[in-house]
C-alpha cells in the first residue's frame, strides 16, 4: 500500500509540473502526458492490491486469528492499560501515573473517592490533585443547539434576516441548556445571605 | 497531595478534596482566556484592517467625520461598568454571595446603560456602510464590538436570574468570575478602537 500510493500520487507532482490541469479524466497523446499517468495507473492498481491483502487479512484474523492481550506491543503509555476490549464507560476510571513510563516503571496507581458526575481537576503545572469538578449532567440540548445552528446557516444562504434570526434562535437554545440543573452541591440563597450578614458584624 | 500523602497500595483518596475552586485552578478560568485569546486576535485583524485601508486614500477619513460627543459618551459609559465588575468579581472569588449579586445587580443595570449609549452611537454614525472602505471597517468594528458587549450584557442578565433562585450552586462563584474576566476584555478591547477612530475624526 505504501509503494502503490507514492506510484499512483507522487508522478502527478510531475504531470503537476508539465502543465496537466487537476481533474480530467482525458487528454491528447501530444501533450506527452502519457508516461507518467501510465506510472501513476500502475500504482493505483498496487495500492488497490494493497487494500485487498489488508481486508482479506482483516477478516482471516476475525474468524480464526490469535487473540491479542491488552498490551501487545508492550507499549509503556496510559492508554494501553485498559483491558482489550476496553470495558464500558472506561473513563470512569482514573489512573495514577508516577513517571513518564507508568507501564514501564512500577505501578500504576488508581483514583478513589469520586462519584458519579465528578472529575478530577489537577494543577495546571505539576499535575498535582486541586479539586474535584462537576461534569455536566446529560442533556439533549446540544443536538438542539446544533440544529438551530443548522437553521442559522441555511437561512443565511436565501435571506441576511438568517443571521439576526438565527443568531436569537442559537442563543436562546444555549439559554435554555446552560440554565442550573439543581443537580449540584448548591446552598440556600437566603440562609447564605442571612449568615453572610451576621458573619460581617462579627467581623471588625 | 505530595508524594508521601499517597497511600503505598497506589490508591489515591480524593474524596476529601474541596468540591469547587475559583480563578486560575478552574478549567473554566483557563477555557475563558483561551476565548479572550480568540476574540483578541479577531479585534486585532479588523484593528489591521482599519490601518490598511488608509494607505489607499489620500484624504482621510474619507467620509464625513463621526461625531464626538455620543463616541466619549459611549466609551465613558463602558468604563464606568468596570468599578462594580471589578468589586463582584472581587466577592465572587472570596465566595461572598450578597456582595457579588448586589455588585452584578449594579454592573448589570450600568452595562443596559452603555448599551443604551451604544445605539446612540450608531445612530449618530454619519455615513453608510457601502460609502468607502474606510466606513466598511468603521462599522464592522462597531458592529463587531457591539455583538461583543450584547453577548455580554445578556449573560449578565442570566448570571443575575440564576442568583436570584432560591437555590444557588456552588459553582455560580466560578461562572460569575468567568462573566467579570469577559466583560473586563469587552470593554477594554474597545479603547483601541475608540481611540483610533474619534481621534481621528477630531484631529480634521
Amino acid at each position: 500500500m505504501f509503494v502503490g500510493f507514492n506510484l499512483a500520487f507522487f508522478p502527478q507532482h510531475l504531470l503537476g509540473l508539465r502543465g496537466m490541469p487537476r481533474r480530467i479524466y482525458t487528454y491528447l497523446p501530444e501533450t506527452g502526458w502519457g508516461f507518467w499517468n501510465f506510472v501513476s495507473t500502475i500504482g493505483a492498481f498496487t495500492l488497490g492490491l494493497g487494500a485487498l491483502v489488508f481486508l482479506f487479512n482483516a477478516a482471516r484474523t476475525l474468524r480464526s486469528g490469535a487473540r491479542a492481550s491488552a498490551n501487545p506491543f508492550r507499549a509503556y503509555s496510559l492508554e494501553w492499560a485498559l483491558s482489550s476490549p476496553p470495558p464500558r464507560s472506561a473513563d470512569r476510571i482514573v489512573p495514577v501515573a508516577a513517571s513518564r513510563y507508568p507501564l514501564w516503571l512500577g505501578e500504576l496507581g488508581r483514583v478513589e473517592g469520586l462519584a458519579r458526575d465528578e472529575v478530577l481537576v489537577t494543577r495546571v503545572v505539576d499535575a498535582e490533585p486541586d479539586h474535584v469538578g462537576h461534569a455536566p449532567t446529560p442533556t439533549i440540548m446540544p443536538p438542539i443547539t446544533a440544529l438551530a445552528t443548522a437553521v442559522l446557516i441555511v437561512a443565511c444562504l436565501f435571506t441576511p434576516w438568517g443571521l439576526p434570526v438565527g443568531v436569537v434562535l442559537v442563543s436562546l437554545t444555549l439559554l435554555v441548556w446552560f440554565w442550573p440543573t439543581d443537580r449540584e452541591p448548591a446552598f440556600q440563597t437566603r440562609e447564605r445571605v442571612s449568615s453572610e450578614s451576621v458573619g460581617k458584624e462579627v467581623l471588625p | 497531595m505530595s508524594e508521601q500523602e499517597r497511600a503505598p497500595s497506589g490508591v489515591l483518596d480524593v474524596s476529601a478534596l474541596p468540591r469547587h475552586a475559583t480563578g486560575l485552578r478552574t478549567p473554566l478560568w483557563w477555557g475563558t482566556v483561551l476565548l479572550i485569546a480568540i476574540e483578541s486576535t479577531c479585534f486585532a485583524v479588523l484593528f489591521n484592517a482599519y490601518l490598511y485601508v488608509r494607505n489607499n486614500f489620500r484624504e482621510w477619513p474619507p467620509d464625513e467625520r463621526l461625531h464626538l460627543l455620543p463616541g466619549t459618551v459611549a466609551a465613558a459609559a463602558l468604563l464606568i461598568t468596570l468599578p462594580p465588575t471589578f468589586l463582584y468579581r472581587r466577592a465572587a472569588c472570596a465566595e461572598r454571595f450578597a456582595a457579588m449579586r448586589r455588585w452584578l445587580v449594579i454592573a448589570t443595570a450600568l452595562s443596559l446603560l452603555a448599551l443604551a449609549a451604544r445605539v446612540w452611537e450608531i445612530w449618530a454614525v454619519p455615513f453608510s456602510w457601502t460609502g468607502s472602505a474606510y466606513a466598511s471597517t468603521v462599522w464592522t468594528s462597531l458592529g463587531m464590538h457591539t455583538l461583543e458587549i450584547v453577548t455580554g450584557a445578556v449573560e449578565s442578565l442570566y448570571m443575575c436570574a440564576i442568583l436570584f433562585r432560591s437555590r444557588v450552586e456552588l459553582k455560580t462563584f466560578e461562572d460569575v468570575e468567568a462573566s467579570a474576566l469577559f466583560w473586563f476584555f469587552s470593554v477594554l478591547v474597545w479603547l483601541p478602537f475608540a481611540g483610533l477612530f474619534y481621534l481621528e475624526a477630531a484631529a480634521r
